[in-house]
């Protein structure tokens, strides 16, 4: 991972157009959001034009969204965004809440970082919600909201004292090496895994070692057991990952598809972050070629919300050539089917899929 | 100046022929006074015969003591006269009549049931009278009654200089007897001869606000007055509007506030007498930005007297008082332009009662805001921070402040950008920026879309 911070950090040094949000320690935020408390108010304050200042929020939207696309050979392509910001100020009719709750926020996230502490937005949303139930009636809003501090302070949002929750697993060839000298060998675990930490900071002092070749990156947590209980890891020097899906969606296979965008070039929604976590994968399946192995009774129609999902990523320009024409054969035939529909061969039918796959190359 | 048509209007169902002739005469009458240049008084009795009660007729006077008569009145007399059956008046009317300067009084009946060319229509008279018609009962004395002080009360609103009305009406029905006695209750010691028409009318209302309960407090009245008038001078003619805005701050009691503070009564009038309402003038009414004042308006429409009745919602506190006007069928344009420097008249004098609904919505997040912000400095353990945003906020550095006295600190200083920048134009644009941005906004709007996170993205 070094080596690629290396590398995107120089190319953001040349490439003016890209913004992106610093990894700060806690007195360096503190001092950033005691920047902007001394400017509200000096506004405020002012003899002879007083105002209420307006929030200058780097814009999340499709606009002013770009794909970075890789040069180097460690490098990967991205999702970033440019510098326009977009304007958000108290008076200004339906900013009013928004506006309100960026400073909630502001001021939790201060406490926060004032007593050294670590939160998930989770018990974000909790605290916020007791004290403010007029401003944050669902983890949807604190989400947001924490991604607006976030592009208006320029940190990440685990500088602001907000780690993400661990919802992720992994099993398989690696042992954890833990900063207090635990030892986790993940070949020998039951078939939930070993949880991942959402702490970023903890994620960086463990030391991994491993002989796996693949990194398997399993959508739904059924698969996740499923392949677990196979122990497909002693057939194939691999690690399987599962970040459990997307909680908010009820479909799934175009949905896969977006998921797997997410991985591959990260999200507009953490723009600024994105280029830190996007990874190269690639799509196993299921496919265009595998419907034959599927038997009709499976196939379920396309819901108006899979039609709108697919829309949705056929006109983006980030899709890749070959995704775009297994998307467009699944809007074709106007039907999808689950993973699942393969244990129609048997339950130990999906390990042997997966291990063909990766051993002929059969990935796009 | 005038009108040759009656003024009535829309609803024919409330002015009934009846109140129509009355509010003539009664209408003749005052120009009459007010075209005399020395104080006048102008009577008006009602009395009912003590015959049987279901058809007594009713004694109607109105007498002045102002000059010049003027033929459009009996054109106008004798157009009502067609729209009155017979069985109910006769047509007659008996006129007096004397000048200053005159030795004689004149008396003359006048029969408008009589053809034009018939001899019978006019004749000069021995014995003295006022002039007065006799109707037959209308289909409901109480209610002509009722509405006739109504009408004299809307006269004394007026306070208009030189002239003292009363009001007699006296029953005399065979079970019952009894007076009612109206004069203008003019001892108001702000009232001078050089007060003028507007001062007057504002003086008026207060008394009419008081007597109809809307408030207790006379002085707690929040008025607002504007003007506009248009004059040709080859003509030698114009036009004069006067607005008068009145409201009242209601008393915390939910029962009065529901019962009261919805609506707003409008009381018109043409050349200082009450009058319907025009159709033009009540659109203009009702098309007002109200909301820029803080009011949230639900339309209005005409009551059965054929008032005018603007309707609010969820007011804080209401106007309870009227607006009034006056001008004989004024241009839109006018009204709206005197109205419209009422209302900003009253902005003027006491922003913060009436900021603009708009501005009302924004002042409803300043107590959070400030909270946060107040809960911000004061959880700091930096002290040069919080000195230096104390020191912003000119409160006193040497003792501890508690989070209350900042967050109001805060607070006030919000409210007054507020109120400072309510309805103005580009404040938007001149809104300084909490921190330098590399690139100015384009503007977007945040959109906050449940599928935003990852639809949005490919």
């Amino acid at each position: 991972m070094a080596g690629a911070g290396v590398a995107s950090a120089s190319l953001f040094g040349a490439d003016r157009r890209l913004c992106s949000a610093d990894i700060l320690p806690p007195a360096e935020v503190r001092a950033r959001i005691e920047v902007a408390v001394l400017n509200f108010l000096a506004a405020l304050a002012d003899p002879s034009a007083p105002a209420i200042s307006a929030l200058p929020l780097i814009s999340r939207r499709a606009a002013n969204r770009g794909l970075r696309r890789a040069l180097l050979r460690d490098d990967v392509s991205s999702v970033y965004l440019s510098f326009a910001s977009s304007r958000r100020s108290l008076t200004r009719a339906s900013d009013g809440k928004p506006f309100v709750r960026v400073w909630k926020v502001m001021e939790v996230c201060y406490k926060i970082l004032g007593e050294g502490k670590m939160v998930t937005q989770r018990e974000l949303f909790y605290k916020l919600l007791s004290e403010s139930p007029n401003y944050f009636s669902c983890q949807r809003l604190v989400n947001q909201t924490v991604q607006d501090v976030v592009s208006l302070l320029r940190c990440t949002r685990q500088s602001l004292g907000i780690m993400a929750s661990s919802r992720g697993a992994l099993i398989g060839r690696l042992v954890l090496h833990g900063p207090d000298e635990e030892h986790v060998d993940c070949s020998i675990l039951g078939p939930s895994g070993h949880a991942i930490t959402g702490d970023m900071n903890m994620l960086s002092k463990f030391i991994f070692s491993s002989e796996a070749r693949y990194i398997i990156v399993v959508e739904k947590d059924a698969i996740f057991q499923r392949l677990a209980e196979d122990r497909i890891y002693n057939h194939l020097p691999c690690i399987l990952i599962t970040a459990k899906g997307y909680p908010d969606l009820a479909t799934r296979n175009p949905a896969g598809l977006a998921i797997l965008c997410t991985y591959k070039y990260g999200s507009i929604s953490m723009g600024l972050e994105s280029y830190r976590y996007a990874c190269n994968v690639k799509w196993i399946g299921l496919r265009g070629d595998d419907l034959q192995l599927i038997h009709q009774s499976a196939y379920q129609e396309l819901k108006p919300r899979d039609l709108q999902i697919a829309k949705s990523l056929l006109s983006s320009k980030f899709l890749e050539e070959k995704h775009r024409a297994e998307l467009t054969l699944m809007l074709e035939t106007g039907k999808r089917a689950e993973i699942e529909a393969l244990y129609s061969h048997g339950f130990d039918f999906l390990g042997k899929y997966v291990a063909r796959k990766i051993v002929q190359g059969d990935y796009v | 100046m005038a009108s040759s048509s009656p003024p009535s209007t829309a609803s024919s169902t409330s002015s009934s022929p009846y109140r129509k002739l009355l509010h003539s005469l009664i209408y003749w009458a005052v120009q009459r006074c007010r075209m005399s240049e020395s104080p006048c008084r102008l009577t008006i009795s009602v009395k009912r015969s003590p015959e049987s009660a279901c058809s007594s007729p009713l004694r109607i006077s109105v007498s002045d003591t102002g000059v010049g008569s003027k033929l459009e009145e009996f054109l106008e007399l004798d157009d009502l006269t067609r729209e009155i059956p017979v069985e109910k008046w006769d047509g007659t009317l008996f006129i007096t009549t004397t000048g200053i300067n005159d030795k004689t009084i004149y008396r003359y009946q006048f029969n408008l049931q009589e053809d034009t060319s018939s001899s019978a229509r006019f004749t000069k008279l021995a014995t003295t009278s006022k002039i007065c018609l006799c109707l037959s009962t209308e289909a409901d004395v109480d209610d002509f009654i009722l509405w006739l002080v109504g009408f004299v009360r809307k006269i004394f609103v007026l306070r208009a200089s030189n002239l003292a009305c009363e009001l007699f009406v006296e029953q005399t029905a065979s079970a019952e007897s009894g007076h009612v006695c109206l004069s203008q209750d003019s001892d108001d010691v702000h009232l001078s001869i050089t007060t003028s028409s507007i001062d007057r009318l504002v003086s008026g209302l207060k008394d009419y606000a008081l007597s109809h309960g809307n408030t207790s407090d006379r002085d707690h009245l929040k008025i607002g007055t504007g003007a506009a008038k248009y004059v040709d001078k080859r003509k030698d003619k114009g036009q004069l509007v006067e607005v008068v805005i009145m409201i009242a701050h209601t008393s915390s009691d939910l029962s009065c506030w529901m019962t009261h503070c919805s609506s707003t009564q409008v009381l018109h009038f043409e050349d200082f007498v009450p009058c319907l309402i025009s159709q033009s003038s009540f659109n203009v009414l009702t098309s007002i930005d109200w909301q820029s004042y803080g009011f949230k308006s639900k339309g209005g429409f005409m009551d059965d007297d054929g008032n005018a009745v603007l309707q609010w919602d969820n007011m804080a506190f209401a106007p309870t008082g009227t607006d009034q006007w006056r001008s004989s069928q004024p241009e839109s344009y006018l009204v709206r332009k005197a109205l419209k420097s009422a209302l900003v008249g009253l902005k003027v004098d006491h922003a913060e009662d009436f900021l603009s609904c708009h501005g009302q919505r924004v002042r409803e997040y300043v107590p959070d805001l400030a909270g946060s912000i107040a809960g911000l400095i004061l959880s700091s353990n930096d002290q040069e921070f919080q000195d230096e945003c104390i020191a912003l906020l000119g409160l006193g550095s040497d003792q501890d402040l508690a989070e209350g006295t900042v967050r109001s600190c805060i607070s006030e200083k919000m409210n007054r950008v507020i109120k400072m920048n309510d309805t103005k134009e580009n404040v938007e644009h001149n809104t300084p920026y909490l921190f330098e941005c590399e690139r100015l906004d384009e503007d977007y709007i945040q959109l906050h879309d449940e599928d935003q996170d990852l639809i949005r993205d490919f």
